[in-house]
């Protein structure tokens, strides 16, 4: 028995569980929304300063929503676990070597903007290119080390909305260099994703009150 | 004696498995708490499929054996109970695979 008792696939079984209520999913596509709709915040009538108010506002309710979704929402049904040393080193690697890749994906994009362009036709797509490989990198990068396939997706659709939105915005189809269409279709795809998973969760495991049978 | 006979030496460590550990319920819990720092009462429920009772009567037995340590508390007016594997436990499992892979690894094909 203990040789078939394989405790690496029990701890990542033990860790994925907690993600099994597509509350990530809700919040990630909530972001992406975010960034569909701000730039129609200048259509409004809004400058830069207040549009970039309700995204701060935004990622602060999407926080808040998370947190507290998780807490009165997954704990119930699905306890609460600390996790191992492993587990925790892993996050750390994923914290770290996400901000050093969204340094580095910021400062490529001033270099882009600040060094001598021979063609502005080659700016206009380096930078939605540029875009779309952070994203997919940091998507990936959270897909391995935290264990959810998944993520690999909504990498490659993330990933593709910049170079896409600047398609669709080339040929007119689109405003705002195509960031509402393509973020909005990506986040409200990954949002439908969150919602389905979590009416399945909310179906599968009742709420278990402590000394109830 | 050919080779594929058991001899009863091959056989010793059996004896001393540590039958605590070695009850299916037991082993999953204990593997469960090896794994991460802390769990509650719900999560181990929901990870090995126990019922209430089940799970709780098998805590007492391993709780006993100073094995894990159960820490109650209040998240607001509802009660949690964190699990965790004490240094006891944490060395009688580890002592329990060495015993498990050397009964397996020393059997003849």
């Amino acid at each position: 028995m203990a040789q078939n008792l394989d405790l690496k696939e029990l701890e990542r079984k033990a860790f994925r569980s907690t993600f099994q209520d597509g509350l990530l999913d809700i919040f990630l596509g909530a972001v992406l929304l975010l960034f569909a709709v701000t730039p129609l915040l200048t259509d409004l009538g809004l400058g830069d300063f207040w549009s970039s108010v309700v995204m701060g506002c935004g990622w602060l309710v999407a926080w808040l929503g998370l947190a507290l979704a998780k807490r009165h929402v997954t704990v119930p049904r699905m306890g609460r676990v600390k996790p191992g040393p492993a587990r925790r080193a892993r996050h750390s690697r994923m914290i770290a070597i996400s901000t050093v890749v969204l340094f580095a994906g910021v400062l490529a994009g001033f270099a882009v903007y600040l060094l001598p362009q021979p063609d502005t036709r080659l700016l206009d797509w380096l930078v939605p290119a540029l875009l779309g490989l952070v994203t997919f990198g940091m998507f990936s990068l959270c897909a391995h080390l935290l264990d959810l396939p998944r993520l690999y997706g909504y990498g490659v659709l993330v990933g593709l909305a910049a170079p896409a939105g600047e398609l669709a915005y080339r040929h007119g189809a689109a405003a705002h260099h195509g960031w509402p269409i393509a973020f909005g279709i990506a986040g409200s795809a990954i949002v439908v994703v969150g919602a389905v998973t979590l009416a399945r969760f909310v179906r599968a495991f009742p709420v278990v009150r402590e000394g109830e049978p | 004696m050919s080779e594929d006979t058991i001899r009863g030496e091959d056989l010793q460590p059996l004896s001393e498995i540590d039958r605590l550990i070695h009850e299916p319920a037991r082993l999953m819990i204990m593997a469960y708490l090896y794994v991460v720092e802390a769990a509650d009462f719900t999560f181990l429920m929901r990870q090995t499929g126990l019922t209430w009772g089940n799970l709780s009567s098998h805590m007492s037995k391993l709780e006993a054996a100073g094995y894990i340590e159960v820490e109650k508390e209040f998240v607001g007016r509802k009660p949690r109970t964190m699990l965790r594997l004490t240094k006891e436990g944490r060395k009688a499992f580890q002592e329990y695979r060495k015993q498990m892979e050397q009964v397996f690894g020393e059997l003849p094909e």
